[in-house]
């Protein structure tokens, strides 16, 4: 009993320790301090989670067989099951897109493959994400759950992970179907192309597809994660119309980082509502059009790893900071 | 002796709902309770009375507005007790893509149970609630009963310390009830507490050993069953062969008088104790056989319908 008093201590102890040098880092992060924002702000926030599961001590188990249930039963839903389908289809029929020149075709199937995946990511991570919780209160199933010795951030984490691994799954399933369609028809249109004189790299193009596929997965891991924060809050519906919105307006990020940042003294003032409006949303909102590299692939612009990291970087922080929102909520909740 | 512990304390336990802007609505005002161990407790009300509002209270599915409670020695909401606990609710839903073992098994590992020991007690209860022979069946495929008896079963798999059962014998046939009913008796002889919710006062009154009626979110009535069901009912003198002289005698000390039935026995009911023995003397001197003299005892049903309609307990 004494050492486990003890250990209890030293837990609280390391943690007031990280929780500390993480508020440091994140003072440095906001300074900028070497322009390494970015990586101070990750590291600030890794600490921070290391500081919180020190002091919470969360059940690892329960967390890891909420996501699984909220996994398998996901996986039954008739929706998603036939939006999979029409993924798979449409990208199959990606490769009969005949088009006038080689070069075309390729970016034809490319254009239409990434966008399908990246469509059907969007329905299922918008419904599933907005139905998990939703749906556990509505039929009651979180009353039994929550009778038993699981914490509510212990279920929220759960469902989170278990929409996450939901939608990894079916992504991973779009992307192999891609995969297939791309390796079947890419290498004769890229010779085609070739052929008439156009530089272009199977390997190349390859691993940007692979890179656009994995920013997809990150990009509707973040989408989920803004759709259950959401639905710890709300009905199902205005989760879902309220992610769809932040998912259309995050299309826009650099629309409204230039409203935010005009300053031409030869052009009339924008209104400063207007230019308010558009730095709270530049800043709010997630930027979901860096996650689309589609038109970069389609005009062959280099697509670096590290650009890749950041994005999904930024995804990654972005819905750890919404799971520690969803618990909060969710801790107000009423049954 | 060891002194008998406290299972359940509340001090003042209310809960106002909002309902719109401006509206309230009270589910529960002012409980002030205490359920000992080892009991069945059991707490009785109309429909929308309060009763589903003071478990989801206990169980911290809800918030107090105000007041302050503890279960088995921890605050309401704690995880502590929860690992000790065990909850069947009203109309339980399930995972409906899982067979009973798959669901036990899930509910048993939030518990921290695994391996053989976990299979040992999912077979176990299964056996217990009567559904060994059906357990491959899915959940959307359960009848209600069915439904009832698997959430008796992930209720036990932590073999609790206190059980909760808000309306255990909705849904069930007779042979379900009494099962449910069996496995209720076994708890308590085993030393558990159990906090019934029910308005089925038929199948409450034989089971439980303290009552508590609420109604329109405030306590009534409190206590034993016994002395609940006695309270108000003052005495009664069972006798027979009782003459139609005596009968016009005795009528002007009785409050009502029964009968007789087809065993000839005739209930003479009175108002206290002093006039119920003058009319055993009555009935005595006039030659009737006098088979019992008495409290009165009034089923859980008539203290209830007397308790909702403001006639007692106020």
């Amino acid at each position: 009993m004494e050492t486990k008093r003890s250990s209890g201590v030293a837990a609280r102890s390391l943690a007031i320790v990280l929780g500390l040098v993480a508020i440091g880092l994140v003072a440095l992060a906001v300074l900028n301090v070497g322009g390494l924002r970015l990586p101070l702000g990750a590291l600030a926030l890794v600490l921070l989670g290391l500081a919180a599961v020190l002091l919470l001590q969360p059940n690892l188990r329960a967390i890891l067989r909420v996501a699984g249930a909220t996994f398998f039963e996901a996986r039954r839903r008739r929706f998603m099951n036939v939006v999979l389908i029409f993924a798979v289809i449409l990208i199959g029929l990606s490769s009969f897109f005949a088009t006038l020149s080689p070069s075309a075709e390729l970016n034809m199937l490319l254009d239409v493959g990434l966008g399908s995946i990246r469509l059907c990511g969007m329905l299922i991570a918008v419904f599933l994400g907005s139905r998990l919780i939703a749906d556990e209160v509505d039929k009651k199933t979180v009353d039994v759950i929550l009778a038993k010795p699981v914490r509510r951030s212990e279920f929220v984490i759960g469902k989170f992970l278990g929409a996450w691994i939901t939608v990894a799954s079916f992504l991973v399933v779009m992307g192999v179907a891609f995969f297939v369609v791309f390796h079947l028809k890419a290498p004769q249109l890229v010779a085609k192309a070739q052929a008439v004189g156009l530089s272009l790299s199977l390997q190349e193009t390859s691993a940007n597809v692979l890179k656009a596929t994995l920013l997809i997965l990150f990009e509707m891991m973040l989408l989920s994660s803004i759709a259950i924060t959401v639905s710890t809050v709300a009905s199902w519906i205005f989760s879902a119309v309220l992610s769809l919105t932040m998912y259309f307006a995050g299309q826009l990020a650099s629309y409204f980082h230039h409203m935010a940042t005009f300053n031409d003294p030869h052009v009339q003032i924008v209104n400063p509502v207007l230019k308010t409006f558009s730095w709270v949303m530049y800043r709010l909102i997630p930027h979901f059009e860096h996650f689309d590299i589609r038109e970069k692939i389609l005009t062959h612009d280099p697509v670096y790893w590290e650009m890749v990291g950041m994005t999904a970087g930024h995804g990654v922080l972005y819905s750890l900071v919404l799971v520690a929102l969803a618990c909060v909520f969710f801790s107000y909740r009423e049954f | 002796m060891g002194e008998i512990g406290i299972a359940i304390r509340t001090e003042g336990l209310t809960k106002v709902y909002r309902i719109g802007i401006r509206g309230t609505h009270k589910g529960i005002g002012d409980l002030t309770m205490e359920v000992p161990e080892g009991l069945i407790y059991g707490l009785v009300g109309p429909n929308g009375a309060g009763k589903t509002t003071t478990l989801k209270l206990l169980l911290g599915l809800l918030f107090p507005t105000a007041g302050t409670g503890e279960v088995l020695g921890h605050p309401l909401g704690s995880s502590e007790y929860k690992a000790r606990i065990g909850y069947v609710p009203d109309g339980p839903y399930f995972y409906d893509h899982l067979n009973a073992p798959e669901l036990l098994r899930f509910y048993g590992t939030l518990f921290g149970l695994r391996g053989p020991a976990l299979e040992q007690r999912i077979a176990e209860l299964l056996e217990l609630v009567g559904m060994a022979d059906r357990a491959h069946f899915r959940v959307h495929e359960y009848s209600k009963g069915m439904r009832q008896r698997v959430a008796v079963a992930q209720a036990l798999l932590n073999d609790p310390d206190l059980i909760f059962l808000d309306e255990p014998t909705a849904g069930l046939d007779p042979m379900g009830a009494i099962q449910m009913r069996n496995i209720v008796l076994d708890l308590r002889a085993r030393g558990k507490t159990v906090f019934l919710c029910s308005h089925l006062l038929k199948d409450m009154e034989p089971m439980c050993d303290r009552v508590a009626i609420v109604s329109r979110g405030q306590l009534k009535l409190e206590g034993p069953i016994d002395e609940v069901l006695q309270a108000g009912a003052g005495y009664r003198v069972r006798t027979t062969g009782l003459s139609a002289e005596t009968r016009a005698k005795v009528e002007s000390a009785a409050t009502e008088i029964v009968g007789p039935d087809e065993e000839g026995v005739v209930v003479v009911k009175a108002a206290d104790q002093r006039q119920a023995l003058e009319i055993a003397g009555l009935a005595a001197g006039d030659g009737s056989e006098i088979l019992e003299v008495g409290p009165d005892r009034r089923t859980l049903e008539e203290v209830f319908i007397d308790v909702v309609e403001g006639q007692a307990g106020d």
